[in-house]
């Protein structure tokens, strides 16, 4: 029991992927730690770009959706 | 974790760092090593389909994997893989803006494929770039390790590398870019950003990257956090941070480069047809040879290279003024891609850098030319930088056996200019006094007036 406590801890203590031999930097680690979100928020703004400019083009300020209702209009002509 | 290097044989010197695998040679081939320690990360690369996406894509150096028993260069290995070789291996103080930039481009390019098939990149050393045929490729197939969800272990190294000398090169000198030869991983964080202007402290993703990068590794250099544990950093953290720095890459931008791309187009030291005459002259002597690689001294952006790559195997384009380079590189490179351009000296050759001297070697020792050819450079040597003829002809002889060289007279207005009125100190700078000097170590084969000119240009063959 105590040897495999041993173990559980060495392998919590030691780093855990053995082929990264560079030297990332702690500072550098700091600062990617701290911003992660922020990194990964501005990523999902990006990726939803999109939408975030739908929903407030439409719902927050009250636009038309443009091409659908031009459409209908045409056809019930 | 071992460090299974058996043997040193064959290897080669600059591969050592990563205990992954390593590039070794045999029989004029160039192979890489996949350790055993790296199977689980290189099968995953094959199984993923990263590499096959990265050789579609063109990203990578091609490869194919041999038997491992046949060219194991020892016990420690895994697979072994034949490469295909570099035509010239090139360093980023050699590089132009424009190069380093694209370089930059595609090892974020590929850290995002990566992404995609759940690895990430475990350096990203501007080494890992080469350039073959007008375009970027990368070349270190074991950078690849399965992403674990942790913060970029390659973000210091990539900001050395690649985005501080961007940023000093758009924002200060593209001279900076040499201090890439003394500093073997990069410019520093904390020496190049103190160099930075203060305008770049008011772009948010600068002071990010680089100003608080700086400050960040060096209030934490002796603090040691990541033995015990790593903080999360997930994949949309990562993507962020690689977008984050896609853009400010794409944004950066060297001014001068871009005001002085033109110039070149338009100056010309004679009228156009003189111009054509120097062009058909040099045509004429290299059709007439079989050479195989040519140096172009002094190209400037590869007019004579253009026209030396239609009767020669490769011509490298070298010359001292990165805009010349870089032109080349922008406007030119992929549609004569037997022109390898670089940034060159040749009153200060690149040296060989790093352990033991060896590990990055010197431009003369990367390439042995069948011929050199340097027109319109025998007053910039001379006369400006003070070369006695002799010492100009030693060099090129011991550089190659053939030689095809413009002898630029004293009354000649591009000569005039850097003699700059001290016509009795260079009294000496005689068409005679340069023949004579030649013929001490290569006999001439024939003589072609410039017609329009008062120029020369020898065709010489090694005594």
């Amino acid at each position: 029991m105590f040897m495999f406590l041993v173990l559980a801890l060495t392998v919590l203590v030691l780093p855990h992927d053995a082929h990264a031999y560079l030297d990332p930097g702690t500072g550098s680690y700091l600062i990617q730690a701290l911003l992660a979100g922020l990194f990964g928020g501005l990523y999902l703004v990006r990726v939803f770009w999109g939408n975030i400019k739908y929903f407030v083009s439409t719902k927050l300020l009250g636009k038309k959706q443009p091409s659908n209702d031009e459409s209908s209009d045409i056809d019930k002509q | 974790m071992t460090n299974p290097q058996t043997s040193t044989n064959n290897r080669e010197v600059s591969s050592f760092r990563d205990p992954s695998g390593f590039v070794f040679f045999n029989n004029e081939e160039v192979y890489r090593q996949a350790n055993n320690l790296y199977a689980d990360d290189l099968d995953h690369a094959i199984t993923s389909g990263l590499f096959a996406k990265l050789l579609e894509q063109k990203l990578i150096l091609p490869f194919e994997e041999v038997s491992v028993e046949e060219f194991a260069h020892d016990d420690a290995a895994y697979k072994v893989f034949r490469m295909e070789k570099v035509p010239l291996i090139t360093y980023p103080y050699e590089w132009s803006f424009a190069m380093l930039k694209d370089a930059a481009r595609i090892t974020l390019e590929i850290q995002e494929i990566a992404l995609d098939h759940g690895m990430t990149l475990k350096d990203a050393s501007a080494y890992n770039v080469q350039f073959v045929e007008g375009r970027p490729v990368f070349i270190d197939i074991f950078s690849f390790e399965k992403f674990t969800e942790t913060p970029w272990d390659a973000y210091r190294q990539f900001c050395q590398h690649f985005l501080l000398p961007l940023t000093l090169i758009s924002k200060v000198d593209v001279r900076l870019n040499l201090l890439s030869k003394d500093f073997v991983d990069g410019i520093p964080l904390e020496l190049g950003t103190k160099l930075l202007p203060f305008r770049t402290k008011l772009d948010p993703r600068l002071v990010l990257h680089l100003h608080a990068h700086a400050v960040s590794q060096k209030r934490n250099a002796q603090k040691n956090i990541t033995s015990v544990t790593k903080p999360k950093f997930d994949l949309n953290a990562m993507r962020g941070l690689i977008a984050s720095l896609s853009g400010i890459v794409s944004g950066l931008c060297w001014k001068e480069g871009t005001e002085w791309g033109d110039y070149y187009e338009n100056t010309k030291n004679y009228d156009d047809a003189s111009f054509d005459e120097k062009k058909r002259i040099v045509g004429e002597i290299a059709r007439a040879r079989d050479w195989k690689n040519v140096w172009d001294l002094a190209g400037n952006s590869g007019v004579f290279s253009k026209v030396l790559a239609e009767h020669v195997d490769r011509v490298v384009l070298m010359d001292i003024d990165p805009m010349a380079i870089d032109h080349f590189y922008t406007h030119d490179a992929k549609d004569n891609t037997s022109i390898q351009p670089i940034v060159f000296d040749l009153t200060n050759p690149s040296p060989a850098i790093g352990w033991g001297n060896v590990e990055r070697s010197s431009f003369f020792d990367r390439s042995q030319p069948d011929a050199i050819v340097a027109l319109a450079l025998i007053h910039h040597l001379v006369i400006k930088e003070n070369l006695p003829f002799l010492y100009v002809a030693k060099l090129l002889s011991e550089l190659s056996t053939e030689l095809v060289i413009e002898f630029v007279p004293a009354h000649d207005s591009n000569a005039q200019k850097v003699i700059n009125g001290r016509d009795e100190q260079f009294a000496f700078y005689t068409q005679e006094n340069f023949e004579k000097a030649f013929a001490q170590y290569f006999d001439k084969q024939n003589a072609y007036t410039i017609e329009g000119t008062a120029r020369t240009i020898y065709h010489y063959k090694r005594s």
